[in-house]
């Protein structure tokens, strides 16, 4: 069965930033930033690893707040830029 | 173990130093080479217990700030990349005056750990390098430091205001760019561009290049940059999967990377008939 971009981006969120929660618990719809604390940094941070495993180019223009609020945006984020 | 501040007089400015001198024979001494702009404040912690940690194994250690950083006079948009390779020497004499004959090391972080890579034919002789996360290209590290910006400008007004195109032509323009309350002038940035290790002369003596990762594998630039350097067997890298700590406001466990580090310390100067208390 085939990973979603979901449940890689979940992943790629937990080993990144150590996070001390399973994959799993991140939830699709809720708040990156209020729900679990990441920050300014740790939002570069994914986007170098969403660089990496998708194999994307993220421009500056793209820094705008709507795509990294929750992973479903940051999935449909990867998905417009056509992440592998 | 005493700790001792010390104010380090130096061309126009006067550095501000810590000295840890440990209660048993030194064995070796130890000048700490500190990244810059945010990365310095958010690493000060680990650099402290790394300190701490040597000298209570028997290591004399100085940590200081480079002038115009930190507590050292004068302010940060007046000194260069050569000032501080300057400050260097300076805290590595007076490391030297209060040693006794005893080899002297450098350990750098990020930015300090690219200085004491790049840089070994400017700097005063040293018997050993030590590197953590070396910045390994300075152009990319620039980008990087743009990007933090930016990205924390989305955050504040939901939308980032510019590019990295427009602030660097800003600093082609001879205009300066604030990074964290530091100004990145264009003298700055362009000293900054010209730390590219992989196209370095690779130090001579014994050095440890250890990267620090969030998997145990290299980085793609690390692996190149190892490559660069294979034939330099005086040359260690090590990888240690471990958090950004420079990047990082809590308190990150580093003890991994200390321990990694002082074994690595024993062993070189075990193979130099130094036996470390």
């Amino acid at each position: 069965m085939e990973t979603t971009i979901e449940t890689r981006l979940k992943e790629m969120i937990v080993e990144r930033l150590f996070m001390k929660i399973s994959s799993d618990e991140i939830e699709d719809d809720k708040s990156l930033i209020d729900t679990y604390g990441i920050d300014s940094v740790s939002l570069l941070e994914l986007v170098v690893g969403i660089e990496e495993v998708f194999e994307i180019k993220v421009g500056d223009d793209d820094f705008d707040v709507k795509h990294f609020e929750t992973v479903a945006a940051l999935s449909n984020f990867v998905r417009e830029k056509g992440g592998k | 173990m005493k700790i001792t501040q010390h104010t380090i007089r130096h061309n126009i400015s006067s550095l501000y130093a810590m000295l840890y001198e440990p209660s048993v024979e030194t064995e070796a001494s130890i000048v700490f080479c500190n990244p810059l702009f945010e990365e310095r404040k958010s690493a000060n912690r680990t650099m402290t217990e790394h300190a701490t940690f040597l000298c209570s194994k028997g290591f004399q250690v100085l940590t200081f700030d480079y002038s115009g950083s930190g507590d050292s006079s004068g302010n940060f948009e007046d000194f260069s990349m050569n000032d501080w390779l300057s400050d260097i020497a300076t805290a590595c004499s007076f490391l030297k005056s209060q040693s006794h004959n005893t080899p002297l090391g450098l350990f750098g972080l990020r930015f300090g750990g690219s200085l004491a890579l790049q840089y070994t034919s400017e700097l005063p002789p040293c018997d050993f390098v030590i590197a953590w996360e070396a910045i390994i290209n300075g152009e990319d590290y620039v980008e990087q430091e743009l990007r933090k910006k930016l990205m924390k400008e989305m955050i504040t007004f939901n939308k980032n205001h510019g590019t990295r195109t427009t602030l660097l032509e800003q600093l082609h323009n001879g205009e300066s760019i604030d990074l964290d309350g530091y100004a990145l002038t264009p003298e700055i940035y362009n000293d900054l561009c010209r730390i590219d290790l992989t196209n370095a002369s690779p130090p001579e003596n014994p050095s440890l290049f250890l990267h620090i990762s969030h998997t145990n594998d290299p980085a793609k630039r690390v692996t190149s940059l190892n490559n660069s350097w294979s034939s330099m067997k005086n040359i260690e890298f090590s990888t240690i999967q471990m958090q950004p700590f420079w990047n990082l406001i809590g308190h990150v466990d580093c003890a991994t990377a200390i321990e990694s580090t002082y074994e690595w310390l024993t062993k070189i100067l075990t193979i130099n008939n130094k036996q470390i208390h």
